[in-house]
């Protein structure tokens, strides 16, 4: 694995315009809710992307593609535990305060 | 066989129980982004239980943490840049930037320890409500990591100025490169889904 000056520099700026952009778009109110939710998301996971290739040096070479494997593997495991806690949790607290249900009991 | 032959063969060895070692931290990890992906789960749900309490969007100032991420993200470049230098076999500029990637990390804790006192001087601690609960125990890990990685990097940059880049040198300072990376990673989802998502 060969390290270069201009990939930390290429992720560095990227990080910074990936930072930046969606604190511009939160503090300024550039868009409606739901689609600014999806942006700061989207920015989130593209930085998420930038700095693997080029802090952590995952890639899709032979020699680190068990590294990306596991990766991918533990990014399944990861939405399955958010979402499903968010899935379980939303899904109770709607169970335990519906009116109609408690009466029809 | 050759002495470079010989010489060569250690070579390939040394450098297979490298990959192996950093395979092994790098599992590390990800069992560790296990344990953040808990944590936030838990903080998603806590997060509306504010008990009649304000929420994020009342509660955090963004300009403050929008600095204290980008020290994070200076602190990840800075480290790079020591990367570099181990990878130039130099010691000379492997230490200057980790003294700077250090000084960058503890700036941040400093930062983050700050806000947290002033959140628990205001009476929003986390024994308030859920969502400080929840608020504290997420950023509050991801502080400790940093804090821990402090340690570790003033113990790595005293190595490197006594022993040089040795091998077992060379490979617990990838380690830790992977580790500080890693550590950033985190920060910007907690910048996304605590403090963006929460002032949206």
């Amino acid at each position: 694995m060969h390290l270069s000056l201009r990939t930390y520099i290429t992720g560095f700026a990227a990080s910074i315009l990936l930072t930046l952009a969606p604190y511009m778009l939160v503090t300024h109110h550039l868009a409606s809710k739901s689609s600014l939710l999806v942006g700061v998301v989207a920015a989130a996971i593209l930085q998420l992307i930038v700095q693997l290739g080029f802090f952590l040096h995952v890639d899709l070479k032979p020699n680190s593609r068990t590294n990306l494997l596991t990766f991918v593997f533990t990014g399944i495991i990861v939405v399955i535990i958010v979402f499903g806690s968010l899935w379980i949790m939303h899904d109770l607290n709607y169970f335990m305060m519906d009116p109609i249900m408690n009466i029809s009991h | 066989m050759t002495s470079v032959a010989i010489h060569q063969t250690h070579h390939n060895h040394e450098h297979e129980a490298d990959e192996k070692a950093a395979f092994g931290f790098w599992i590390y990890i990800l069992t560790d982004c296990l344990l953040f992906a808990t944590i936030f789960a838990v903080y998603a749900v806590l997060r509306p239980a504010t008990f009649g309490g304000p929420g994020p969007a009342e509660l955090f100032s963004l300009p403050y943490v929008l600095v204290e991420t980008f020290l994070l993200l200076t602190s990840s470049f800075t480290f790079g840049m020591a990367m570099l230098g181990r990878q130039a076999g130099k010691p000379s500029r492997v230490l200057p930037w980790m003294v700077v990637t250090f000084v960058l990390g503890l700036s941040f804790v400093v930062l983050e320890v700050h806000e947290f006192a002033h959140l628990i001087a205001e009476g929003h601690g986390p024994q308030s409500n859920a969502f400080l609960s929840g608020f504290f125990g997420l950023v509050g890990t991801h502080g400790l990591h940093v804090s821990c990685g402090l340690i570790w990097m003033a113990l790595m940059m005293f190595q490197v100025s006594r022993k040089g880049l040795t091998a077992p040198v060379a490979r617990k300072l990838f380690n830790l490169s992977l580790f500080w990376h890693f550590l950033d990673i985190i920060w910007i989802f907690v910048f996304t889904f605590v403090y963006l998502m929460g002032a949206i």
